[in-house]
């Protein structure tokens, strides 16, 4: 027997699944873990619905704080993808949001949620790697921010405890930064990425500041390596180096195999696709 | 068993459903509203389509209690007199004949209707875009296309790059 | 019902609609097979294999009993010691339990049928009954069931044979010697399956004399009788098939499927049955032949064809229902349309432990034209041909013999080549695009055939109140057969299309049928209802102008007669009925194939083959992003020969409509077996077609013959085959290279493009 309770309170939606001891979980939009009951995966006795909290601020929002943009626990993908402040600050996020699973999906599914689901083969994850964005958590006693690249630590694994109710995602923003995310499906324009690349790149005087590239879609985590990136700091973003990125990228991913493309072709694809998405940013500081 | 009331095509109702009941199996089994469909179960192919709260959404990914208090319109709802939009979407479908075994039919209309009454500038490719998630294995996309053209127009929005 | 008169006056009601049905499939109260409930129906829902092959050593249901709700556990072994029930049954060989009982044969075969009062209930407790099954070698591939050694499904069978035939049209192994140029290649196809958006369903009652009454998602309505009867024992007017339009079949739904199971859990529990498949059970009930085809081609240096050795094998799967059968009929087709003196072909149907494969849109033809319109390109690179030159240069012209020794008529394949190419501005240069996109065009053509012998049988019934009803059994699927049976019983009554009504089907009460199947039903019920239509013409003529013999036969408009007596009088059909003291009038009409169609040597395969040749042919664009290998089909145009045209927009739906269903095949789908399991039974991981896959420019060409008395030829089959052959040509023309087994996936075109420089994992 399942029981759905609605939650008014971060507190007692935290408490409610702390109470349910291993059994109770937070749903948004529900279509994840909707999707786990009926394929019997999932062993719940009470969704804690969360759409209906009151207490936080910018819960249900898309809000610039400071030198910060906030998108609250209750915001659906649709809402990301189409809010004129993500765009503008983040269009990797927005691009990210606007790909996932269908309109029906994404009018359902909340970006908390999609975090929380820590699926692999889902695109924002990376998105939010690459542009350092935090998790803020609320653990029914305080909150905490956890940054996102410390949040995925293995397929549909998160170092958060399950009472820890995401209650929105801090996305840093930095001036003249520039972003771009790259989906590729190998089958249907509809399929899931084979392979997602996400890249966040600051500009000063036509020379990269600050470059970031995350892989999505090839392993359980988003896949990032500085140590390659860092080397193209102070240098002008031109084509032989986006594409020695790329070949260091591919050679150093460790790709899954699956039904949408083997191994190999998943190097093969981290290494176009990271030079496209590259270019995308070069053309996009440029103009 | 829980009781669940919401409002489905503008008429209150209640219902008692077990836990782990979805909507799509409400709606179908016990409400009768049989333009939402089973196909997938797994929210790809569109075919259960609902619009809660005004949006589409899967009725096979919501669970009955989950919607408790909320507005679900299936394409069956009567709201012609009160939508020109419900209307001019059924009328381009009709014209247009999109439709061949039109199983996926309805949740496609009931979909374009969805999204225009959101946002009535969306041009035929942003609808197109956002139909990718509607399966139809007779391939009656092109009439679908049609229809939607009928609807919109062929200019884009943004000055369009319409082929053809 | 609406009220769309009053609320938008002024707007057209609906005339153009024709098929009457246009307002209720657009707001979704079209009903389906799956919308028909039975009044105290108890849920049926199959245990099935979790190996692929095995012997059952125990089955343990008794924790699934103690589920609340449940009515019954049947399984296997229960009924194999039912004596009223068949150990086996099959179309064409004895070869399948009803449930399995001493072996499993693939993973999602039935060992029981759960009964309970919810469906939540019996699927909760499906997965509780406990089968242990003792594991045996299994095969999956077709190549490797027939090597000596190889697992063995059935004892009967122990090559894994599955029919087995040849053609002999003459001397093909002395030509092939002969000729100047000769190209050999081998080509691949793998299981898919069908997809249709409704899933089986279906609902069986047993009445209190014995009688048994089927509601089914079916395209065989009369079959499906059959082999209920033959099962149960039951004579076959005992056993009552009804069926509702279907959303979707695509040869899934031809073969018995849950009728039996649904009749066994009715007769346990004495209630109405009813068993809808969940999709992932679609995946596990029917699938299209995986297939390796190897074909020999000899030509002149200046591109005539003389010889072609055709060798090919089609994986059954676990059963065979018509394989035995089909495979002649793949056999058959494989030559593709071409004029070439000597053809030898040979096919081998196998045995393997995977679903059991049927009948699928373009039945048989996809893994055959796949491999000769892929040869025939191949060939022309070889003879520095252009392909369209070589196509138009050999396909079949009136008069030519085609392999099976027939002297073929009304052939417009050269009509049809140039308006595929015309289609897509074949002689028109790619348009500027990236460095990393290479664009090519390419195009196939197909012969098909329909199902011969055959026989199709229509009522038109005129009742009292002055409404016309066509009673068929062809099954309404979503190609409009409906709306086409109502047109042409209009047409020769004399009155508007959408004043015919079309019945659903009713063993009892509509006239048999051979099958809704290889797009037979316009040409075979057409012609049925037309003749059932001119029957009842005569007998309404008979009644305006009875005890006044000499008038001139009446006029017909709009259910009225207009006769000369001798003034002009008009007398509206009930009148008549009325005046006659009759309830009703019935016209009757059937359509069989002639004595001897369909029968051929069972030696060479030489003989009338069919009634009706399938032509069609498809003209595609692609542009193939050369770094990732991802094909996109820009444009595809569908030429098919009609015939005498029923309705041309239908016509084009099922063209174009096609292509789209052909495209998924090519470029994504494949049931993916790893140690006999299905590792992607759903649509999430098994891919069909989105509108952002369907090339961007869809068009169609329909070729119809002018002649009122010509027939109607099927088109609901004549772009799918040729889809996956022009996009692999089209794909060549772009990028040089050529992948000779299916599906186009982007890894594989990938590949191509890097070897041999690649290294491979």
């Amino acid at each position: 027997m399942v029981t759905f309770v609605r939650c008014a309170t971060a507190a007692d939606a935290v408490a409610a699944v702390r109470d349910g001891d291993g059994t109770a979980k937070f749903v948004g939009g529900g279509t994840a873990l909707v999707l786990l009951l009926q394929m019997r995966l999932v062993q719940v006795d009470t969704l804690v619905g969360v759409r209906t909290i009151g207490d936080v601020p910018g819960w249900s929002g898309i809000e610039q704080r400071g030198n910060v943009l906030w998108i609250g626990g209750g915001v659906t993908l649709a809402e990301v993808a189409g809010s004129a402040l993500v765009r503008g600050y983040a269009p990797s996020l927005a691009r990210a949001a606007s790909v996932v699973g269908n309109v029906r999906v994404r009018n359902a599914a909340t970006l908390a949620g999609n975090i929380a689901e820590a699926d692999y083969a889902s695109d924002p994850p990376a998105v939010l790697v690459s542009l350092d964005a935090s998790v803020v958590v609320h653990d029914g006693a305080r909150q905490r921010a956890v940054l996102a690249r410390d949040v995925f630590t293995d397929f549909y694994t998160t170092s958060l405890d399950e009472s820890d109710l995401v209650i929105g995602v801090a996305v840093p923003l930095v001036d003249g930064s520039v972003s771009a995310y790259r989906k590729f499906a190998s089958r249907s324009m509809e399929d899931r990425p084979c392979v997602g690349v996400a890249v966040s790149a600051r500009f000063e005087d036509g020379a990269v500041g600050a470059l970031e590239v995350v892989i999505g879609a090839v392993s359980g985590t988003p896949q990032r390596w500085p140590e390659i990136t860092e080397r193209a700091w102070g240098r002008r973003l031109a084509a032989p180096l986006m594409a020695t990125i790329a070949d260091r990228y591919a050679d150093a991913v460790d790709p899954i195999a699956d039904i949408r493309g083997s191994a190999w072709y998943r190097r093969e694809m981290v290494r176009v696709n990271v030079r496209r998405a590259l270019e995308e940013v070069a053309a996009s500081a440029d103009d | 068993m829980t009781s669940v009331e919401f409002r489905l095509n503008g008429a209150q109702v209640a219902f008692d459903v077990a836990g782990r009941e979805t909507l799509l199996e409400t709606l179908r089994d016990t409400a009768g509203t049989t333009s939402v469909r089973y196909c997938c179960g797994i929210g790809v192919c569109g075919t259960c389509t609902v619009l809660l709260d005004a949006l589409p959404v899967s009725s096979c990914l919501l669970l009955t209690v989950m919607v408790d208090g909320r507005d679900v319109v299936t394409a069956e709802g009567a709201d012609v007199r009160h939508s020109p939009v419900t209307r001019r979407v059924r009328d381009a479908f009709v014209d247009a004949q999109a439709y061949q075994c039109s199983y996926c039919i309805p949740a496609i209309a009931l979909t374009v209707r969805g999204l225009l009454q959101q946002d009535p500038e969306m041009d035929a490719d942003e609808l197109k875009t956002a139909l990718g998630g509607n399966l139809c294995r007779c391939g009656s996309y092109p009439q679908v296309l049609d229809a939607v053209r009928r609807l919109v127009g062929t200019s884009g929005r943004r000055g369009g790059e319409q082929d053809g | 019902m609406t009220d769309d008169a009053t609320t938008y006056p002024g707007r057209e009601p609906l005339a153009r609609r024709m098929t009457a049905d246009a307002w209720d499939r657009v707001i979704g109260r079209f009903g389906f097979a799956v919308d028909r409930r039975i009044e105290g129906s108890a849920h049926a829902f199959a245990v099935r294999s979790s190996v692929p092959h095995g012997t059952i050593t125990a089955i343990d249901s008794n924790e699934a009993k103690t589920v609340p709700g449940v009515l019954a556990v049947i399984t296997g072994p229960d009924v194999r010691v039912d004596p009223s029930v068949a150990t086996t049954h099959g179309e064409t060989r004895q070869d399948q339990p009803v449930l399995a009982f001493d072996k499993v044969r693939y993973v999602g075969e039935p060992v029981a049928l759960v009964v309970a009062e919810t469906r939540t209930a019996a699927e909760d407790a499906a997965a509780l009954v406990d089968v242990e099954i003792a594991e045996l070698d299994l095969v999956v591939d077709h190549e490797l069931a027939g090597q000596p050694g190889a697992p063995v499904l059935h004892e009967a069978w122990p090559d894994n044979e599955c029919g087995t035939w040849t053609l002999r049209h003459g001397d093909a192994e002395a030509a092939m010697a002969r000729a100047e140029v000769v190209h050999r290649a081998t080509y691949r196809s793998p299981a898919a399956n069908h997809a249709p958006m409704e899933p089986h369903v279906a609902t069986a009652a047993w009445l209190p004399d014995g009688r048994l009454e089927v509601w089914t998602s079916t395209q065989a309505p009369y079959p499906v009788r059959r082999r209920l009867a033959e099962i149960f024992g039951l004579a076959e007017d005992r056993v009552r098939v009804c069926v509702d339009p279907l959303g979707g079949g695509f040869g899934s739904k031809l073969d018995l499927r849950l009728e039996a199971l649904v009749a066994l859990g009715s007769r346990a529990v004495r209630r109405p049955v009813r068993m809808e498949l969940r999709r992932d059970e679609v995946f596990v009930t029917s699938a299209k032949h995986a297939a390796t085809v190897t074909i020999t081609t000899g030509a002149d240096r200046d591109g005539t064809l003389r010889a072609r050795i055709v060798d090919i094998v089609y994986n059954g799967g676990a059963y065979a229902l018509s394989t035995p059968r089909s495979t002649r009929t793949g056999m058959i087709r494989s030559p593709g349309p071409y004029a070439i003196p000597d053809v030898l072909c040979r096919v081998v149907g196998r045995y393997t432990n995977t679903v059991p494969a049927g009948p699928f849109r373009g039945a048989m033809t996809g893994q055959v034209c796949w491999a000769h319109e892929s040869a025939t390109d191949e060939l022309a690179a070889l003879l520095g041909m252009d392909p369209l030159e070589l196509r138009m240069r050999n396909v079949l012209r009136d008069g030519d013999l085609f392999a099976t020794g027939e002297a073929m008529h009304g052939m417009r394949y050269r009509e049809l080549v140039d308006a595929a190419a015309k289609g897509v501005d074949w002689d028109a240069d790619a348009g500027p695009t990236r460095p990393e996109l290479a664009r090519g065009k390419g195009m196939a053509v197909v012969l098909k055939s329909t199902r011969t012998p055959s026989r199709s049988e229509a009522h038109i019934v005129l009742d009292a109140t002055g409404r016309v009803t066509v009673r068929t059994s062809t099954v309404e699927m979503g190609q409009g057969a409906h709306a086409s049976m109502a047109q042409l019983a209009a047409a020769r009554l004399e009155m508007p299309a959408d004043d015919v009504l079309v019945s659903t089907i009713d063993t009892h009460r509509t006239p048999f049928d051979t099958t809704t199947s290889s797009s037979r039903s316009t040409l075979t019920m057409g012609t049925a209802v037309e003749r059932a239509a001119d029957d009842l013409r005569r007998r309404i003529d008979e009644l305006a102008t009875a005890g006044r013999p000499g008038t001139a036969a009446p006029t017909h408009s709009n259910g009225a007669v207009t006769v000369a007596l001798p003034e002009p009088t008009v007398l509206r059909y009930e009148d008549l009925l009325a005046g006659a003291g009759l309830d009703e009038l019935v016209g009757t009409g059937c359509y069989q194939s002639p004595p001897g169609a369909g029968e051929m040597d069972p030696e060479t395969t030489q003989g009338m083959h069919t009634v009706s040749w399938h032509q069609g042919a498809v003209a595609v664009e692609v542009e193939v992003d050369v770094e990732t290998g991802r094909v996109r089909v820009l444009r595809a145009h569908g030429a098919s020969f009609a015939g005498r045209a029923v309705d041309e927009r239908r016509i084009r739906k099922q063209t174009e409509g096609g292509m789209i269903f052909g495209l998924g095949q090519v470029l994504m789908e494949e049931v993916v077996y790893d140690d006999g399991q299905v590792m992607n039974p759903n649509l999430s991981d098994y891919q069909i077609p989105s509108i952002l896959d369907a090339p961007e420019r869809v068009g169609s060409t329909v070729l119809t013959d002018p002649d009122p008395d010509a027939h109607p030829h099927g088109v609901g089959e004549n772009t799918v085959p040729p889809m996956a052959p022009a996009i692999a040509n089209a794909i060549c023309a772009a990028t040089g290279v050529r992948i000779r087994d299916l599906p186009l996936t982007p890894e594989k075109v990938l590949r191509a493009i890097h070897e041999p420089a690649v290294r491979t994992p």
